[in-house]
């Protein structure tokens, strides 16, 4: 029914402006493209997940080098309303009995103490297989520590009235600054529990294809079609378990872009298929939009909201309780969709290209990051 | 007609004119958008156990709106971004229980435009997502349950059309509109519309 519907929306304008305008007008649905961020949350790090992308594609024959770095702060303390983990417990090292109920059962489900910065390095290869297709090789390379963003991100919630002692605020007041811990239960049992940092560990390749199917033209949007696909590295020992799944993912995005003069809209669909999700969720689902400002031909501004599933999948904790709220039912919240909203800017000159930009979550699931902060630059020729 | 685009445009060229909008309305979230909607049960749910419901499934939604636009003769087609916020409360006929929702909803689409001597006409569609917060007392003979949900719809669907009247670079907006946003409430596993039909009107800037 809601496709039906949409289909009659849709021939109704077109119906509405095919007198107006049908050649196609190639470049006027293309900008500089959406942020290419994917999303940075801690746990979902081993796994591909998909990202914005523009329409266009580089043309037959072409290349380009970028170099990206993406720096995220995550803090997520599920102890934090009882106050069950602070400083004192972080630092004698947390144990699976922290992770009981304030009555001292086993909580049901996912919890979680993670309070770590992840700098993930990428070399991305883009090359033209023809004027509509498009190669990518992308080559990770992660670090979790504890970072130094802590203060301001406090300073920050701070100067807009969100405490740090309450949810809004993630309870980051209750743990030392600039720290490193990652800890992840599942049914009281660890899935991961370590202290030490990491530092540019190679993550597993990424290659893609992006088809341009359509350029579009007054009233129909440009549309390409990107599949990508990660493939699997077994060596997992130690802390590399924390980077490398093992497994081969392998996903895909549908974007839309239209152009209305110096703005360009894009809109993109899209799934991520795990093949080895060591008890997280099997698949993601992505889904963004982008307004694109182009205050020039070589430059704009960027605003964007990404929409994810979560990588914890629905589990058996309860989310009815007859004691008031309670952990269990807390965390069964971790499974929730969640989204963020990102800010950013893209230049682009002859043969040399970058982007910068901002990422904040605002819904406070305690299954996405708290700030990001993005670049890219790279060459074309 | 060109006097209205003050700052930068005229409608004699192809432009681009921008507005910000605020409105204020009621939403009956009660009401499935035609086409696209379907009739929830979760509040239904509730209310065979502990009565009927006490309040209507009217909400009063506030909106904040950007559009932006390009104008080709008496044509204009663009995009927009709503924010939409709004608290509601329920009690029940036969006991004390209670469910508080919050919700916020970040919608986007295409819309399209009629520019007319004296008002502007439009029609619009799109998609985005709702966030929202639903929290339960429920009361069952001596006991309590406490539940607090939060969720997010992804797949959500609008439709919406209305005109404007332009008083120079600012105006009276009108908009009537349809919301499809399903959240499925995990303490009862049902579906709670966030959408519905919803009449707005506010003020907006162009420029």
């Amino acid at each position: 029914m809601k496709i039906k519907g949409l289909l009659v929306l849709f021939a109704f304008f077109l119906i509405l402006f095919y007198g107006e305008e049908s050649a196609i007008a190639g470049g006027e649905n293309f900008g500089l493209g959406p942020l290419e961020i994917r999303p940075q949350f801690l746990v979902n790090q081993p796994f591909l997940a998909m990202s914005p992308e523009n329409t266009l594609t580089l043309k037959n024959g072409e290349a380009s080098l970028s170099f990206g770095i993406e720096i995220a702060n995550t803090f997520v303390n599920t102890q934090g309303p009882t106050e069950q983990i602070t400083k004192t417990e972080v630092a004698r090292g947390l144990t699976l009995a922290d992770f009981l109920d304030k009555d001292g059962n086993t909580v049901k489900g996912f919890s979680l103490y993670l309070d770590a910065e992840s700098k993930r390095k990428k070399i991305k290869y883009r090359y033209g297989l023809s004027d509509s297709l498009e190669f990518k090789f992308e080559l990770p390379f992660i670090s979790f520590d504890g970072g130094t963003m802590d203060s301001t991100i406090e300073s920050v919630h701070s100067m807009i009235g969100i405490s740090n002692f309450k949810k809004g605020g993630a309870y980051r007041a209750l743990s030392e600054r600039n720290q490193y811990a990652y800890y992840v239960v599942k049914d009281g049992e660890f899935v991961y529990a370590s202290t030490q940092q990491i530092y540019n560990v190679r993550g597993e390749p990424i290659v893609g294809l992006k088809w341009n199917l359509s350029e579009g033209g007054k009233v129909m949007p440009a549309a390409s079609l990107k599949l990508s696909y990660k493939f699997a590295n077994t060596d997992r020992s130690g802390e590399q378990q924390l980077i490398r799944s093992g497994g081969v993912d392998w996903g895909h995005y549908l974007i839309l872009s239209k152009g209305f003069n110096n703005w360009i809209v894009y809109f993109g669909d899209g799934q991520t298929r795990i093949g080895n999700n060591r008890g997280f969720a099997s698949s993601l689902s992505h889904r963004f939009m982008t307004m694109e400002y182009r205050f020039a031909e070589e430059d704009s501004f960027v605003f964007q909201t990404v929409s994810q599933s979560s990588i914890f999948p629905n589990s058996g904790a309860s989310s009815r309780s007859t004691t008031g709220e309670n952990q269990e039912q807390r965390n069964s919240n971790l499974s929730t969709p969640t989204s963020v909203s990102a800010f950013g800017y893209k230049f682009l000159s002859g043969s040399i290209f970058w982007e910068t930009g901002f990422v904040q979550d605002y819904n406070n699931f305690g299954n996405e990051t708290d700030f990001v902060f993005f670049w890219e630059m790279g060459v074309s020729w | 007609m060109c006097l209205f685009s003050f700052v930068t445009t005229g409608w004699c060229a192809e432009e681009t004119v921008v507005y910000l909008a605020i409105q204020y309305g009621e939403q009956d979230t009660g009401s499935p958008a035609p086409v696209v909607g379907s009739k929830d049960s979760y509040l239904s749910t509730l209310a065979d156990t502990h009565g009927a419901l006490k309040e209507t499934r009217q909400v009063s939604p506030k909106v904040l709106s950007f559009d932006f636009y390009k104008t080709t003769g008496t044509f204009a087609s663009g995009f927009g971004l709503e924010v939409h916020s709004y608290n509601k409360s329920y009690t029940f006929e036969n006991d004390s229980s209670s469910v508080n929702i919050s919700a916020v909803g970040l919608l986007y689409g295409l819309n399209f435009y009629y520019r007319g001597d004296f008002w502007f006409p439009f029609l619009g569609f799109g998609t985005g997502n709702y966030s929202a917060k639903v929290q339960e007392e429920l009361v069952t003979g001596s006991s309590k349950t406490y539940g607090t949900v939060f969720g997010q719809v992804d797949k959500s669907f609008f439709y919406k059309f209305g005109f404007r009247i332009p008083f120079n670079g600012m105006g009276l907006v009108f908009t009537q509109q349809y919301i499809s946003a399903d959240l499925e409430v995990a303490t009862e596993n049902k579906p709670l519309s966030l959408g519905g039909t919803a009449s707005f009107i506010g003020f907006y800037y162009g420029f």
